[in-house]
């Protein structure tokens, strides 16, 4: 059985479009979602989630089409999915061991303890909001952690806070590594976004640019199956536009070698690093 | 279903801490309205409308987006969060009725110079308007949402309480047993009607889309 099982799912907003995206996630397996700011990525989680509905395809949680029915398996982070600011934690805590069967709320102060959220205090502000939206999720022991962090530019955090400036943004970056490393060091089954395929960490890797899904699959094999398969511009029409996935300098990206040079035989290839990958799809790390 | 009734009272927990701020400040208001009222300042019924016409704007922030997005990932679904506003809204209308009653026969009952008769029709129609105002209410914030559901919201609760303070010395002459009792049963049928706007409500909410700004 698949965690998640995507078919041809399409989702039209007025100045964007994500699709025609499939993919299976096997179970246990962590996918990481890659692209860069507005790439899609958060509408693809709000997609798959229920939260927005689909244009087009067919969605399924672990083989059911009801989400409604497996939503208490998934602990969902998502930086529009923040907590009320007049609660404290340990009211919170009190409201969801009721919702969630195995709620666990030692785990859950753990995890206030390891974020330096006060457990009786109200939550100050989005960033701590954000973080004990992670807390809720691990307390509740999902069967997968689904974690979007915000990023600086989203749309999405500009609205709730237009004070974000540098310093603040710095202090939003400690507080999401404090996050990364208890995402990291959660036992559970994981889909997280990320802004750099070099980060990437898990079995699985989906990479999206302008809402289209331009590589999927296992992380490893992907990396050493892709490469660049050198051409000069004016020649790229001897070439089927679905046989390679990007135009990069001096040639175009593919996704398996070995399979083109079969169809291209005259063409040479060369293996590329992640962090050449990475940068092609995803820009320099700042 | 003991599971769903403890759910929905985790629910209505919430939603009084969430306004349990909001609460303080309204009871002090109200209080005030009838500290002024008992001192002559103005009549009882001025009193009576305030005071519950306060406890109707209450429930307003409950709506806002971080009140309300993240019931979504609840695995008891949306359908006992919007019950929970729903019942939530109702509570303090009928609370606030019982106690503007009770203070009311308190404070005038054995006062020789207010007739009780203007106080208790206002405070009948006041309850009246509010039940029905929550029915109209509940969709139309679920439809619009907090921001652009506001304006009529506020205009759908000002506009009778308007009318009612420009005619009410009319309405003193309409008092008669039978008036209290159409009130009454009016009341009655709001909190029936309830049920039906709830599921309107709920229909909305479902169809909502919750990303529509986001990406």
């Amino acid at each position: 059985m698949y965690t998640v099982e995507l078919t041809e799912v399409t989702k039209k907003m007025s100045h964007f479009q994500l699709g025609e995206i499939s993919l299976r996630l096997q179970q246990g397996e962590d996918l990481d979602l890659v692209g860069k700011n507005n790439s899609g990525k958060t509408l693809f989680l709000w997609s798959i989630l229920g939260f927005t509905k689909v244009n087009s395809g067919e969605i399924r949680w672990f083989g059911r089409e009801n989400l409604q029915q497996t939503i208490g398996e998934l602990g969902i982070v998502l930086p529009k999915l923040c907590y009320p600011l007049s609660l404290s934690p340990k009211e919170l805590g009190r409201i969801f061991a009721v919702h969630y069967p195995k709620w666990q709320e030692k785990e859950f102060q753990h995890q206030l303890e390891q974020l330096k959220i006060p457990y009786h205090q109200p939550i100050a502000g989005t960033m701590q909001a954000f973080a004990c939206g992670l807390a809720v999720a691990l307390a509740q022991e999902p069967t997968v952690l689904i974690y979007d962090p915000p990023e600086k530019k989203d749309k999405a955090m500009e609205e709730d806070m237009n004070e974000i400036q540098e310093e603040n943004w710095e202090k939003w970056q400690e507080m999401l590594e404090k996050c990364e490393k208890q995402v990291e060091e959660a036992s559970c089954q994981k889909i997280i976004t990320r802004n750099h395929l070099a980060d990437a960490r898990g079995e699985v890797v989906a990479l999206l640019e302008e809402g289209k899904l331009l590589l999927y699959g296992n992380r490893k094999e992907l990396m050493e199956n892709c490469g660049k398969m050198m051409i000069e511009k004016k020649e790229l029409w001897k070439i089927a536009p679905n046989d390679y996935v990007k135009v990069m300098e001096n040639g175009v990206f593919i996704k398996n070698k070995t399979e083109f040079h079969d169809k291209y035989p005259k063409f040479s290839t060369e293996t590329l690093t992640l962090e050449e990958v990475s940068e092609l799809f995803t820009g320099k790390r700042g | 279903m003991v599971n769903t009734n403890r759910r929905i009272q985790s629910l209505l927990y919430k939603e009084y801490l969430l306004l349990k701020q909001s609460l303080r400040v309204y009871g002090g208001l109200v209080l005030l309205y009838w500290i002024f009222a008992k001192l002559g300042i103005y009549p009882p019924w001025i009193a009576v409308l305030m005071g519950q016409i306060v406890p109707i704007l209450a429930p307003l922030s409950l709506f806002q987006r971080e009140n309300s997005d993240y019931l979504a990932v609840l695995p008891s679904g949306r359908e006992l969060a919007v019950f929970a506003r729903y019942l939530t809204a109702l509570a303090l209308t009928m609370g606030s009725f019982l106690f503007n009653l009770l203070i009311l026969l308190v404070l005038f009952a054995n006062n020789s110079n207010n007739s009780l008769e203007l106080p208790l029709i206002t405070l009948l129609f006041a309850t009246f308007m509010g039940v029905f105002t929550l029915d109209i209410a509940l969709p139309l914030f679920y439809a619009l949402g907090s921001r652009r559901g506001k304006p009529w919201f506020f205009l759908m609760v000002l506009t009778p309480v308007a009318l009612l303070a420009l005619r009410i010395q009319e309405l003193e002459q309409f008092y008669s047993i039978t008036l209290v009792f159409v009130l009454f049963f009016g009341i009655l049928m709001g909190i029936l009607a309830g049920f039906y706007s709830f599921r309107v409500a709920l229909g909305y909410h479902l169809e909502k889309d919750i990303a529509s700004e986001n990406r």
